[in-house]
C-alpha cells in the first residue's frame, strides 16, 4: 500500500508573545513530533480533545499551514480537499450552490459557466441533492443539506484524499447518520482516503479502519480500530473512552478526577499525561516513546 | 413522589406570531418535575426543548410569543399570569438556570469573584465580605481549586470546564428548588463533561434541588436522569422512567433516535439514518408530526392527531396511533 499522504515528525509552534525587540518570548506547542500515513482508499481517524492538536494537524495535512519542523509527504498537487465543521459558516451566503461547489474547479482552471453549471447539478446528484437546486443559496437548505453541499465541493476538484475535520458534530444524530452513509458510499465508489478528525468516539470507531489518538499535540495511542477500542493500551485512551456517556448502563456513580488540560506554552517534562494519568509511578517523568506492540498497535507509555 | 411538583408545565401550547401566521413551537407539552428529581428533556434541534424551558423561566421576548392554551406552575406561582417582580425573586434564588456557552454566561469584563458576590447580595441581606467566604465556599464545592486566586480572574483566563463549574456555583449560589440546565456540557470535552455533570448530580442531591436537564444525548441522560421527556416537532412523544424509555422505548420516533447513532450497527454498515427532515411548523399538521418520516405510519397518523399520553406502563406513557403495536 502505498501512502497516499503522510506526516513525519512534524511538529508545529506558534509565537504567543514577544519581547520589545520582536523575539519570540512564548511559544505555543500544538503539534510535537506527530507521524501519520493514509493509504488510499482507508480511513485515519484522529481522536482527541479540544486543544490537543487535532485541528492544526488537518491545516498542515492541507498545506495550509507549513510545519515549523518535520516533512509532509505524498501528492500534495490538488488531489486534497477539506469538510469542515460548520456548513453554515464554510459556505459563502452570497453565492449560489453551484458556484460553491465549483470554486475549486474554477480557481484552477477558469472554465465556462454553463460547463460549471453543468458540473454542479452532477456534484448534486452525487451527494443525494437536486440537481435542480444549482440557483438556490446557502440559507435555502437545512443543515444536514449544507454539509452535503460542503461535501460536494471537496469533490469537485477530484480529489484522492479528503480531510474532514468534525464533520457532523454540529448536526443531529439522525442527520449525522445520513452523512455518515454518504461518505461511507463515496468513499467505496471513489476509492477515497479519509482523514477523520473527531472528539467522537462512536462516530471514529464505526467509521475508521485506523485511529490516532492525540493528547497535547502527541499521539499517545495508535492502531486499528478494532485493536484500540477493544483493548486500549494507553491510560488517557482509557479516561477518554471510560468517559462517553452509555445509554442502558443506569444511573452514574463517578468519582472525580483531575482533567485539567496542561497548557501547552510550556510542555510538561516527561510524560505529557502524568499529572492526570492514574497510574503514574517511577519512570514517567522521562519522556515517553512511540513504541510498538503486535499488528502496528503503538503505545506512548513505559507502563502499559 | 411528593405532593407539590417545583416544576408542572401542564397542557402548554405555544406560537410564535409571524407575518400572516404563526409558527406553533409547543402543542400539548406537559412536563412534571417532583423536588429532588433530575429529568431530562431530550431530541433533536428545532424539537422545543429550549423554548420550553425559556417559556417556563418566562424568559423569552414578551411580545414575540402567544401562549394558546396550557399552564406553568413553578414553585407554586402562576408562571404566565406573574408580574416582573415577582419573576425577579424567582429567577436566580427559587430557580437558577445554567446555559450552554459558559463564556456568554459570564460577564467578561467583572472578576469571578465580584460578579458571585452580586448574584449572592442580590438575593440575600448579608455583607459583602460575608458573601466572599460563601462565594469561596461555593468554588471549593465545584472542586475548583485555589478558590481564592479563581476570585480574581476574570472569565477569559480559565478552561471551559473551569467556567461551566463557575456557572454552576452560580446557579447554586442562592439554594435554588430547580436548577435548569440547557444543554450544560454540549461545548465541552467528553472528560470534561463527566466532571462537571458529575458535580452538578452531586450538589443537586446535597441540596435537595431538582434538575430539568436539556440535552440532545441519549447516553448522558441515561447516566444522569431519573425519568426523561422525549420531545420531537414540538411536542413530547414518550416519557417515562429514563431506563423504561430507553431500553424499551415504546415510540417509534425514539427507537429511530436510538438506532440512529453509530454504536447500534456493526462498523462501516450503514447507519439507520431517519429520512426526511422536521415538519414545517408554520403549517397546521393535523395528524401526527412524525407521520412524514415514520416507517408505521398510516392514513389515520396523516388525518389526526395521537392522543397524548397514552400508558405504556406505570409512569411510561406514548403518544401514537400505533401504541398497541409497538408493545415488543
Amino acid at each position: 500500500m502505498s501512502a497516499a499522504i503522510g506526516l513525519e515528525d512534524v511538529f508545529v509552534r506558534f509565537p504567543v508573545a514577544r519581547d520589545w525587540r520582536g523575539r519570540v518570548t512564548v511559544q505555543a506547542h500544538a503539534l510535537n513530533g506527530v507521524s501519520i500515513a493514509v493509504a488510499r482508499g482507508r480511513t485515519l481517524g484522529i481522536l482527541g480533545e479540544s486543544g490537543c492538536g487535532k485541528s492544526t494537524l488537518a491545516q498542515v495535512l492541507t498545506g495550509l499551514l507549513p510545519p515549523s519542523s518535520g516533512r509532509v509527504t505524498g501528492d500534495r498537487d490538488g488531489r486534497i480537499s477539506i469538510v469542515l465543521q460548520d456548513p453554515n459558516s464554510s459556505l459563502d451566503p452570497r453565492m449560489p450552490v453551484w458556484r460553491i461547489v465549483t470554486e475549486p474547479v474554477f480557481l484552477h482552471a477558469p472554465t465556462r459557466r454553463e460547463a460549471l453549471r453543468a458540473m454542479a447539478a452532477d456534484l448534486l446528484e452525487c451527494v443525494g441533492l437536486r440537481p435542480d437546486h444549482v440557483d438556490r443559496y446557502p440559507h435555502e437548505f437545512s443543515g444536514g443539506q449544507r454539509q452535503r453541499i460542503a461535501i460536494a465541493r471537496a469533490l469537485s476538484s477530484k480529489p484522492d484524499i479528503i480531510i474532514l475535520d468534525e464533520p457532523t458534530s454540529a448536526l443531529d444524530v439522525s442527520v449525522q447518520a445520513q452523512i455518515l452513509n454518504l461518505l461511507l458510499a463515496l468513499q467505496a465508489e471513489l476509492g477515497l482516503a479519509f482523514v477523520l478528525i473527531s472528539h467522537n468516539v462512536a462516530v471514529i470507531r464505526h467509521f475508521c479502519d485506523e485511529v490516532a489518538v492525540m493528547y497535547l499535540g502527541q499521539i499517545v495511542e495508535q492502531g486499528s480500530v478494532d485493536t484500540v477500542f477493544a483493548d486500549p493500551a494507553h491510560p488517557y485512551t482509557r479516561t477518554l473512552l471510560d468517559a462517553v456517556p452509555r445509554i442502558g448502563t443506569g444511573r452514574a456513580h463517578h468519582a472525580l478526577d483531575e482533567t485539567e488540560l496542561p497548557s501547552n506554552r510550556t510542555l510538561p517534562t516527561g510524560c505529557f499525561f502524568q499529572n492526570r494519568c492514574p497510574m503514574a509511578a517511577a519512570g514517567c517523568e522521562r519522556p515517553q516513546i512511540l513504541s510498538g506492540g503486535a499488528g502496528g498497535h503503538l503505545v506512548r507509555c513505559h507502563r502499559a | 413522589m411528593t405532593a407539590s411538583p417545583v416544576l408542572s408545565i401542564r397542557n402548554l401550547s405555544l406560537e410564535f406570531p409571524l407575518w400572516g401566521g404563526a409558527l406553533h413551537a409547543l402543542e400539548d407539552v406537559t412536563i412534571e418535575i417532583a423536588a429532588g428529581e433530575i429529568v431530562g428533556v431530550v431530541g433533536e434541534s428545532g424539537c422545543g426543548k429550549s423554548v420550553t424551558a425559556m417559556a417556563a423561566m418566562r424568559l423569552l421576548p414578551e411580545r414575540a410569543y402567544r401562549v394558546t392554551q396550557g399552564a406553568i406552575v413553578m414553585l407554586g406561582q402562576d408562571m404566565l399570569t406573574a408580574g416582573e417582580a415577582d419573576l425577579r425573586a424567582l429567577r436566580g434564588s427559587g430557580v437558577a438556570m445554567i446555559f450552554q456557552e459558559p463564556l456568554t454566561a459570564l460577564n467578561p469584563t467583572r472578576r469571578i469573584g465580584d460578579l458571585m458576590v452580586e448574584v449572592i447580595r442580590a438575593h440575600q441581606p448579608i455583607g459583602r465580605s460575608e458573601a466572599r467566604e460563601k462565594a469561596i465556599g461555593l468554588l471549593d464545592s465545584m472542586r475548583i481549586a485555589d478558590a481564592q486566586a479563581v476570585m480574581r480572574r476574570y472569565p477569559f483566563e480559565l478552561s471551559g470546564g473551569m467556567r461551566q463549574r463557575i456557572v454552576i456555583a452560580l446557579a447554586f449560589a442562592n439554594d435554588p428548588r430547580l436548577v435548569i440546565a440547557d444543554e450544560p456540557t454540549t461545548a465541552l470535552d467528553v472528560t470534561v463533561q463527566r466532571q462537571v455533570l458529575t458535580l452538578l448530580q452531586a450538589r443537586a442531591r446535597d441540596v435537595g434541588a431538582a434538575v430539568l436537564l436539556i440535552t440532545h444525548d441519549l447516553g448522558v441522560v441515561s447516566e444522569y436522569a431519573d425519568s426523561v421527556y422525549v420531545m420531537y416537532a414540538g411536542k413530547v412523544v414518550e416519557s417515562g422512567p429514563t431506563d423504561a424509555v430507553l431500553t424499551t422505548p415504546r415510540h417509534p420516533y425514539t427507537r429511530a433516535l436510538l438506532q440512529a447513532g453509530p454504536e447500534a450497527v456493526a462498523p462501516k454498515s450503514p447507519l439507520a439514518a431517519i429520512p426526511g427532515g422536521l415538519p414545517d411548523l408554520r403549517e397546521i399538521i393535523p395528524g401526527c408530526r412524525y407521520a412524514g418520516r415514520c416507517g408505521l405510519a398510516t392514513d389515520i397518523c396523516r388525518g389526526a392527531a395521537p392522543p397524548q399520553s397514552q400508558a405504556a406502563a406505570p409512569g411510561h406513557t406514548l403518544s401514537c396511533w400505533h401504541a398497541e403495536g409497538m408493545s415488543r
